[in-house]
């Protein structure tokens, strides 16, 4: 599904700054894949890359085999609204429009008939129960409610791949076990190849593998068994062997 | 800020209007601005007072700032102003053709004035800002959290319905309006408009977007869902400032088109009322009639202008039993004359006179069809009166048949008139100069001969109202770059929110095609409404001054109205080319 060949990347700029170095990762289709790390670590720096919303130094992105990066910018668009689906921390949601106006939006732009798109808006939204608040407008609804609203139009048009940056970064920790529940659901029920970019081992607890970032390059990566509780230990002495200042923000919360 | 004493009255009053007008809308202007450059720095403000700022310390940083930027700009334009006052001399002088120079020259008093001015308005506006800022509530608590709302704007039903009875009632007031309206009747027509243009933008255009947004096959379709979402939240948001441009642009459209008007009338009037581009008029007893007349054609030989001469001799009897003359010409030299001016001819019998009357003489025969009047030993009967204008300046008369003429010959005086029928007057320009000089000053009773050029007439007539017309172009001149920056000042308003908007749809995926697609729209409908709304109003504008001054003012108002689309049109893509590179800037991916 996805294969990062030695991927880099370098900030210019009066100082360099070496954000990504000699990344090499291959995604399988179906896997729900967590990227942890230290902040600076680059985790994002490697989201932005592989959505090509940035362009990278050194080595290749292939997502089916395909690198967004070599096509022209019009196609790049219709590449990422058709394959990709984004999901960022600050929800990103147009808020001068209703909740189901911003989930059809890339179903929209792809010309799909009206009752295709009230069908499909209204399916996802019960699939996220989101149901009840499609005609509310974005400034009505909570953080919650909105990083669900965001998901739902990510995965309204069956992405290939569903890319998410830090997502239950503003959210408090019954929000953000909901929306992580969710997008299990969706990964179960769907079978999309989610990448979820987290420092929260809790958020990152649900995904099936995690692979962690230090300082640009892949430090390691454990697999979750069978239990998640463990999983969550496991990630916990993984983040304390890295070091770092991850422990300052860390959130011991599992349930 | 313009007290030449050589301004008569009506114009400087016309001057004294804009001035406070430009004022005004630059108070409104100044004040918009610095609403919202504070508003876009709030977050900034909010720091400082977080990080124990007060807010009289805020209040002084901002007043300090903005008489900062007021000193900067107010100096900047003035600098600007001299630099352009001479650029829109030169322009005045060939758009209203005048003679004489508009002389340059360093006008102290208005420096000072505008300077004081715009100070002032600065130091005023900055402290009420300040005040103003008090109602908010972050000035007390800066950390709290507010939700920024978007609201769906709403619009209510019968207020958007009252907008086009409004503006129909108001035009409607217009065209019944009486010759001699009252300040009262004209002050409801202007504040019916006003409410209707008001009600049009704040009103009716919302409701129509969500009219457009209800259907919802067309407003899910590809980017419709982007543009009109935010169309209705910017409407609204704009709707006091769409009003204040189209106001502007009205005002800036109807001086130029007045200016025009009027020059194309007065134009018009002299060249129709005088179809020959030289006449020579000839007393009897003048002695250089055959000599002029030949020195006439003669230079028009030289400068290659075709022409041909007409002749036609007047009469001029008693009426008797009356202290009154007649004018009096035969039929053949009326028909001529007539057919080269593109008249229709007369055929009268016996003693049958065809009455051509002039505007403008009080004459004894002024209007008398079907009387008679006696003159000598005949008399003869008006049967018919018909408009012509052949001769220059000159007062009724009657057309007889020839052998009528022949017979009238105890007549006071006889003037032969030579009358020089060119294809295109203006050409004439030059030969009609060289002969003014060669003949010297005519008229006046006291040479026996008058020599007329339509083209002299016509500059003599334009030096007269050339001031009146330069400030009309110059008042519809300001008024239009007014609206203009403020048009443009209240886009760029928008830019951040939408910056924000298409990094968000960058994300998801959006074409270049359909980006600029979304703001090509959502600027032709931002800069073309209000444009638009101000050519409706200025056209019926136009259309009552026609009645005012009974002249067609088609042709005047189509061209003065086409440079202004032309101009806006190239404004627009100027505008919008810079706004979509502004957005594609501001989209992180490269």
């Amino acid at each position: 599904m996805l294969q990062l060949n030695r991927l880099g990347k370098v900030y210019g700029g009066s100082i360099l700054c070496t954000a990504l170095k000699d990344i090499d990762l291959t995604v399988d289709r179906g896997e729900f894949l967590g990227i942890m790390g230290p902040s600076g670590s680059g985790k994002t720096t490697l989201l932005r890359l592989i959505a090509a919303l940035d362009v990278p130094t050194s080595g290749e992105v292939l997502i089916d085999g395909r690198n967004p990066h070599l096509l022209p910018r019009n196609e790049l668009a219709r590449f990422r609204r058709r394959e990709l689906g984004l999901v960022l921390q600050d929800f990103n949601l147009l808020d001068t429009m209703t909740v189901e106006e911003n989930i059809v939006m890339p179903l929209a732009l792809e010309g799909v008939q009206y009752g295709e798109m009230a069908e499909k808006a209204a399916m996802v939204a019960d699939q996220l129960g989101i149901g009840n608040i499609l005609h509310k407008r974005v400034h009505e609804i909570s953080g919650g409610q909105a990083q669900r609203a965001a998901i739902a139009r990510a995965i309204i048009h069956g992405p290939g791949m569903l890319l998410c940056d830090e997502i239950t970064g503003n959210l408090d920790s019954k929000s953000s076990q909901g929306v992580m529940e969710v997008l299990e659901a969706v990964h179960q029920t769907d079978g999309a190849t989610i990448l979820l970019v987290t420092h929260d081992p809790m958020v990152a607890s649900y995904c099936r593998r995690v692979v962690f970032i230090k300082d640009g390059q892949l430090y390691n990566e454990i697999i979750c068994g069978e239990n998640r509780q463990h999983f969550f230990q496991r990630i916990m002495d993984t983040l304390s062997l890295m070091g770092g200042n991850i422990h300052d923000r860390m959130a011991f919360r599992l349930s | 800020m313009l007290t030449a004493p050589v301004m008569d009255t009506k114009v400087a009053a016309g001057f004294h209007l804009a001035e406070t007008v430009i004022y005004l809308f630059s108070v409104l202007f100044i004040w918009f601005s610095m609403r919202a450059f504070l508003k876009s720095r709030e977050h900034q403000f909010k720091l400082f007072l977080t990080f124990g700022m007060t807010p009289g310390q805020l209040k002084l940083m901002i007043f300090l700032e903005h008489m900062l930027i007021g000193l900067i700009g107010t100096m900047t334009g003035l600098t600007l102003s001299l630099s352009f006052v001479k650029m829109v001399l030169l322009i005045a002088e060939n758009v209203v053709g005048l003679d004489f120079r508009l002389y340059f020259y360093f006008p102290m008093k208005a420096l000072a004035l505008t300077f004081g001015a715009f100070i002032a308005l600065f130091a005023v506006l900055s402290v009420c800002a300040g005040l103003f800022l008090d109602r908010e509530r972050w000035i007390l608590f800066p950390q709290q959290w507010n939700k920024q709302s978007s609201k769906e704007p709403n619009a209510s039903r019968p207020l958007a319905v009252s907008a086009p009875i409004f503006l129909a009632g108001g035009y409607g007031m217009a065209l019944s309006l009486p010759e001699s309206p009252s300040t009262f009747m004209i002050v409801c027509v202007v504040v019916s408009e006003a409410i209707g243009t008001y009600f049009l933008f704040d009103q009716l255009g919302v409701c129509i977007i969500h009219t457009y947004k209800r259907n919802r096959h067309f407003f899910w379709r590809r980017t419709n869902l982007l543009l009109l979402s935010d169309l209705a939240n910017r409407m609204k948001d704009c709707a006091r400032t769409l009003f204040m441009i189209s106001i502007l642009f009205m005002i800036a459209m109807t001086a130029i088109g007045m200016m025009a008007g009027y020059q194309g009338m007065i134009k018009n009037r002299i060249s129709q009322e005088n179809p020959f581009a030289l006449v020579y008029a000839s007393s009897s007893g003048n002695m250089r009639e055959t000599k002029d007349v030949a020195e006439i054609e003669r230079a028009l030989e030289e400068h290659g202008i075709p022409f041909q001469r007409l002749q036609a001799t007047i009469k001029e009897l008693p009426i008797a039993k009356s202290n009154n003359s007649l004018r009096i010409i035969p039929a053949s030299e009326f028909n001529a004359i007539a057919r080269a001016a593109g008249n229709v001819a007369v055929a009268p019998t016996g003693t049958q006179a065809i009455l051509v009357p002039n505007d403008d003489s009080q004459g004894p025969v002024q209007g008398t069809g079907g009387s008679t009047l006696r003159v000598g030993l005949l008399a003869l009967q008006v049967t018919g009166v018909m408009e012509a204008y052949s001769f220059p300046d000159f007062d009724s008369y009657l057309v007889v048949s020839d052998d009528v003429y022949a017979l009238l010959n105890d007549y006071t005086r006889k003037v032969s008139f030579h009358l020089f029928d060119v294809d295109d007057w203006r050409q004439t320009e030059g030969v009609a100069r060289q002969l003014k000089q060669r003949f010297g000053p005519t008229g006046e009773g006291k040479v026996d001969f008058t020599f007329f050029s339509l083209t002299y007439t016509l500059g003599k007539i334009r030096q007269v109202y050339g001031g009146s017309l330069f400030a009309l172009f110059f008042i519809g001149a300001v008024f239009f770059a007014a609206s203009w920056s403020f048009l443009y000042f209240r886009l760029y308003t928008n830019l951040q929110e939408d910056q924000r908007k298409f990094a968000v749809m960058n994300t998801i995926g959006l074409t270049d095609q359909e980006l600029s697609k979304v703001i090509t729209l959502q600027l032709i409908l931002l800069i073309f409404t209000p444009f638009f709304v101000a050519l409706v109003h200025s056209s019926f504008a136009m259309m009552i001054l026609q009645h005012a001054i009974q002249y067609n003012l088609m042709k005047e108002t189509m061209a003065v109205l086409g440079a202004f689309l032309t101009a806006h049109v190239f404004y627009f893509a100027a505008v919008r080319s810079a706004y979509v590179k502004r957005v594609k800037q501001s989209i992180t991916y490269p």
